[in-house]
């Protein structure tokens, strides 16, 4: 007699962990951790875990097995954790779920810089794309900036070293949007962007 | 005791444990977070009456009205499982006919009723396996059946005189009769409709999924 | 029979009689909209006035049509174009679920023939076809008609109906299904000239398929490994955790914590949908907030969209405050931009309760307006035509409408933000006897009776931004990857609507990825960088025709040319490489046929020399370079202060452009001169008969 179970998964079964699996709960309450956070979109800092170990972890067993995620010769229950290192962490994800390019992304917003978040992204999306950023990405998710701390970012950049090659550009609608002048010529990034944010929305 | 029927009484139990907290629909009852997760809706949509639950034999059934888009993939994806072509008319859950003026049909002030002539508001109505089956009770023949293990109402098909009485008996006019055999056919559970859903409007629970959230 | 029905439905309104004929002759051209045009060929003479009871209507459906895939819910219908120069070969693209009603009916093709002496519309349910009498229909709206036949018939009946648009012989009218699946092309006033209020469908039969098994594959692979969003975006519109990528443009706009707001129960979050999740698809085109705004996010009832298709593009909103406000329900649904109608016809929204929701509720009443009274925008040329006579101070509206008509319209109405100005407006538009009626009959017609007032200025203008002076509006043209674009858009008989290479081009992926990807397919140079192209090479030749054959294909076979085809995938796992193989093992799988890419190019090429052929006879000139492809003159002269091949322009070089042409003619087998098709090329396709009638015409190349 089989029994219909349509398309659906069948129900996990408890109970039933292998030794080896036992021997590794430390390990396990780590990963369980580090995949939930993953799950919420959100890297892991090595402060954070050492501020509040993870289940029956300590200090020392943490170092241990964070410092194996690093290695090619992990122990295969860590296979799937990886790491970014911020300007004031290392944080770590479950590379399954989450792509290395999100990572630094979320390792930028958790460092709490927003000044190399933006001039990260926009540099990144001049580069890449190549596209001007609107202030629209960069308040929404997963950075959720205000309009006017991204006007505070902009003057404060003009005053910095280190970010004489962002600008802030306008579309003809108004829309504000930043680029990198390191790819973008300033014209060109005045075309593109009045592309993206007046000519293809009147003409979709 | 068998582990086969060991597990049929549990899922019985757990059935008829549902049936009781919701007898009266799901307003009003207080759902666990992980069983609205598992059915796909929150509280207010339970409590505003918009999603349906079917306790089946096998599963817990859910239809969310809200989150169905009309797209009749579900119509499709039954007949090419069971009948290997695309025939929404003969589908064994079905859309089409509330689509337009929603599920209660049409009527003189559409603007103001269901469907995309209205407020939106419309859902697949499908085979409830109901515990008292209309469909089996009507046929002359005793053709409609529980499948012995699932508990799903079946056609024979070699039983079936296609008379449509079951058709006809059906609150919902679930069953169809193939014109071409001229032979009853329903709904046997096969979850093509919900495994095609590209909104999970539609959602089949294992009942021992249910037992762990309730 | 797998896939096709093998019926064509004839209907014959100036007697009132229907017969079934074989469809199998016409298999060599696909279906829906190969199938279509090769009938027009065959019934409708050269020369015919697209009024006369000589023209005909074919509405048709593919092998593919209703098939389970995703997508295959579309039908095409072709007539003699009443808005373009040359009264040519037009066909409409419609999506709804006309396709799934007609197939499941039992038809590949319905021809529509001579003309009622009185209103009527045709009811076809299976075999049984009748034609019934509409005069209590006559001067309803679209929603009014649907609702009236479906009483008057069954429940799930599918109704494709004109409005009073068609009804009066507006050139720019439509046919409409659903709350606002639209067929444009002026195929409304050919169904106004034959009285003809509406086609219904109910369908119960089956559509049969040669290997169910390998189709739910394709399905099942599609849905986990290839689709995307609308237009086959593949990367989300904001970062998200599963993606390498994100383009704020992109269509994939479901996202954690924005909502179908409005949604009964409270909002359901569109969430994340990564590939390999199918049931999941349905939420990554949240497209009312992509078409107006964050402000439609609380008005999101859910998503709609055409029968089969998992990827719900139209943004079903609700807009309470409007039923006391304008006396409409405010509940709509539409996508690009039938979502605008005639919105901007009005200079300033006032907003009710928040801010932004003005504007939304304008959009919403112009949409409403247009697709209850079946008009049809041109794809924007109605309004940008409306707009041009209305600036300097009604300047030109002025001269052309009568002192008491001028004096009749409070076009205060238009700076107050009034949106019943918009329905003023299209009383006057569609109204006869209204000198403003001649505004909506199409740029071209436009200009020939007005040109003494227009100068040349209008119709070669940006503000109007047809791709040509035959009427078409540019859609997606050279702001798509320059001369590639704008060679999709010369073909046709009215606004381009190929979509292949936009769909590329905006897909989200980093320029570097698309062009590596596409590189393989077409050679080195067929992808400049966005705004910043290149002189013409045969690469570029190479992905235009691409990007027309796979349009035609797509609206033969059917499937949606808005998402299809499967250039690029969401998958990293595949480096985002898409499959084109998978229209053919469709038609494999369906036909129970040995299809392949190349048989499948073969026949789908064949429905574009039959097209040009038609357009060639029917315009009575060989000279299509000069006569047809002709281009507006503001596509060399935009952004004055650029020249072409300059960083940030799309403006075109003129001799460069020349070029780009006798490398597309050379690609589809025309001679290079004039762009017509050389007699080998029509016999390679076995179109040797329309050679023979060219040919004794004189219009064959020398």
């Amino acid at each position: 007699m089989t029994m219909n179970h349509g398309n659906l998964p069948e129900a996990p079964h408890s109970g039933e962990l292998n030794p080896a699996a036992q021997e590794n709960s430390g390990a396990q309450e780590l990963i369980k951790l580090l995949r939930a956070n993953t799950e919420k979109s959100k890297v892991t800092g090595k402060k954070e875990l050492l501020k509040k170990l993870p289940g029956s972890l300590d200090r020392a067993a943490l170092l241990d097995l964070l410092s194996k995620t690093a290695n090619k010769q992990a122990p295969p229950e860590l296979g799937d954790i990886s790491h970014v290192e911020g300007q004031k962490d290392t944080y770590y994800y479950d590379q399954t779920i989450m792509t290395v390019q999100y990572a630094r992304l979320d390792a930028l917003i958790q460092d709490k810089d927003i000044m190399r978040t933006v001039a990260a992204v926009v540099r990144s999306d001049s580069k890449l794309y190549p596209r001007v950023t609107p202030f629209k990405k960069l308040t929404g998710m997963p950075f959720w900036c205000t309009e006017d701390e991204l006007l505070g970012v902009a003057a404060r950049m003009k005053l910095d070293e280190a970010y004489q090659d962002i600008r802030m550009i306008s579309a003809s609608n108004g829309v504000r949007g930043f680029f990198s002048l390191e790819s973008l010529s300033e014209t060109y990034a005045q075309s593109l962007f009045e592309m993206e944010e007046v000519f293809i929305p009147d003409n979709p | 005791m068998s582990e086969f029927t060991r597990k049929l009484s549990q899922k019985e139990y757990t059935r008829r444990q549902f049936m009781k907290l919701t007898g009266k629909g799901l307003a009003g009852v207080a759902l666990s977070s992980s069983l609205l997760q598992l059915m796909g809706a929150t509280m207010a949509q339970a409590e505003a009456g918009q999603v349906s639950v079917y306790a089946q034999p096998d599963y817990l059934l859910v239809v969310n009205r809200a989150k169905c888009t009309g797209c009749q993939r579900c119509e499709a994806n039954c007949t090419l499982a069971n009948d290997g072509n695309i025939r929404p008319y003969m589908a064994r859950v079905r859309v089409n006919n509330s689509l337009n003026f929603g599920n209660a049909g049409l009527t003189d002030d559409f603007e103001s009723a269901g469907g995309v002539f209205g407020d939106w508001t419309f859902e697949p109505d499908t085979c409830k396996q109901c515990k008292d089956p209309w469909c089996a009770n009507a046929c002359p023949m005793g053709a409609i059946s529980a499948e012995e293990g699932t508990g799903t109402r079946v056609v024979d098909q070699d039983t079936c005189i296609g008379c449509g009485a079951c058709v006809q008996a059906c609150p919902w006019h679930m069953p169809r009769l193939v014109p071409e055999t001229r032979k009853s056919t329903k709904c046997i559970n096969c979850g093509a409709c919900v495994a095609g859903c590209p909104t999970s409007a539609l959602r089949m629970i294992a009942w021992e999924d249910v037992a762990q959230v309730m | 029979m797998y896939g096709w029905t093998g019926n064509l439905l004839r209907v014959n309104l100036t007697d009132r009689t229907s017969s079934i004929e074989s469809s199998e002759k016409y298999f060599d051209y696909i279906g829906g909209k190969g199938m279509a045009n090769r009938i027009m060929y065959d019934e409708v003479p050269a020369g015919t006035e697209p009024t006369a009871p000589e023209n005909k209507i074919v509405i048709a459906v593919g092998p593919n049509t209703a098939s389970s895939a995703p997508t295959s819910g579309r039908i095409t219908l072709s007539t003699l174009s009443p808005f373009t120069k040359f009264n040519a070969i037009v066909d409409a693209h419609m999506g709804g679920d006309t396709g799934l009603q007609m197939k499941t009916a039992g038809y590949d093709a319905v021809i529509i023939e001579g003309e009622a002496d009185a209103p009527v519309y045709i009811y076809v349910e299976d075999d049984k076809v009748e034609i019934r009498d509409a005069s209590a229909l006559w001067g309803k709206l679209t929603g009014e008609t649907t609702a009236a036949i479906t009483k008057e018939t069954t429940p799930g009946v599918n109704v494709v109906s004109i409005g009073p648009a068609g009804e009066n012989l507006v050139n720019l009218s439509c046919v409409m299904t659903g709350i606002a699946h639209c067929g444009g092309g002026g195929i409304g006033k050919i169904f106004g000239s034959k009285k003809l209020k509406a086609i219904a469908f109910h369908g119960t039969k089956a559509v049969e398929v040669a290997d169910p098994k390998k189709l739910k594959a394709l399905n099942d692979y599609v849905m986990n490994d290839l689709i995307g969003s609308n237009n086959n975006h593949v990367v989300p519109s904001v970062p998200q955790s599963w993606s390498e990528y994100d383009a704020p443009r992109s269509r994939w706009t479901g996202q954690p914590g924005l909502t179908w707001g409005a949604a009964e129960g409270g909002p359901i979050d569109t969430g994340e949908s990564p590939p390999g999740q199918p049931t999941r698809v349905g939420f990554r085109c949240m497209k009312s907030v992509f078409d107006h705004g964050p402000i439609a996010e609380k008005y999101t009832v859910k998503m709609t969209g055409c029968a089969m298709c998992p990827i719900r593009c139209y943004a079903s909103v609700n807009i309470p405050f409007m039923k006391e406000r304008y006396g409409i329900s405010g509940s709509h649904a539409n996508t690009c931009l039938g979502n605008r109608g005639m919105a901007n016809l009005v200079t300033n929204f006032v907003d009710v309760e928040d801010e932004g929701d003005g504007a939304l509720a304008g959009r919403i009443y112009g949409a409403t307006m247009n697709d209850e009274y079946g008009l049809w925008d041109n794809y924007g040329e109605m309004l940008a035509t409306l707009n041009y006579f209305m600036k300097d101070d009604y300047k030109l509206m002025k001269q052309i409408l009568t002192e008491e008509e001028f004096n009749a319209i409070d076009w205060s109405k238009r700076e107050s933000g009034d949106l019943t100005f918009i329905k003023d407006m299209i009383e006057c538009l569609i109204d006869p006897n209204h000198s403003m009626y001649n505004l909506a009959q199409g740029a071209y017609y436009v200009d020939e009776k007005y040109h003494d007032i227009l100068g040349d200025d209008y119709l070669h203008s940006q503000a109007l931004g047809l791709w040509g002076p035959l009427g078409g509006k540019r859609h997606h043209g050279n702001e798509s990857n320059a001369q590639v674009g704008l060679l999709t858009n010369i073909i046709y008989n009215r606004d381009g609507m190929c979509h292949t290479i936009v769909n590329v081009t905006g897909s989200g992926l980093p320029y570097e990825l698309q062009k590596h990807l596409l590189e393989d397919l077409f050679g080195e140079g067929c992808l400049d960088r966005p705004q910043a192209y290149t002189p013409m090479n045969e690469a570029k030749a190479k992905f235009a025709k691409f990007g027309i054959m796979r349009q035609v294909l797509h609206d033969s076979m059917t499937l949606c040319n808005w998402v299809w085809p499967m250039t690029f995938s969401p998958r990293r796992e595949r480096n985002y490489q898409g499959d084109l193989s998978v229209e053919a093992q469709y038609m494999s799988a369906i036909t129970g046929q040995d299809w392949t890419e190349e048989s499948l190019d073969f026949a789908t090429e064949r429905c574009i020399q039959l097209h040009r052929a038609m357009t060639i006879l029917q315009a009575g000139t060989v000279d299509m370079r000069k006569e047809h492809d002709a281009v507006s003159e503001f596509i060399f002269e935009m952004d004055p202060d650029k020249t072409p091949f300059e960083e940030g322009t799309v403006k075109l070089d003129r001799e460069d452009w020349e070029v780009a042409l006798d490398m597309f003619y050379r690609e589809f087998g025309w001679d290079e001169k004039t762009g017509a098709p050389t007699r080998a090329t029509l016999e390679k396709f076995g179109l040797t008969d329309i050679a023979d009638e060219l040919a004794a015409k004189g219009l064959m190349p020398a």
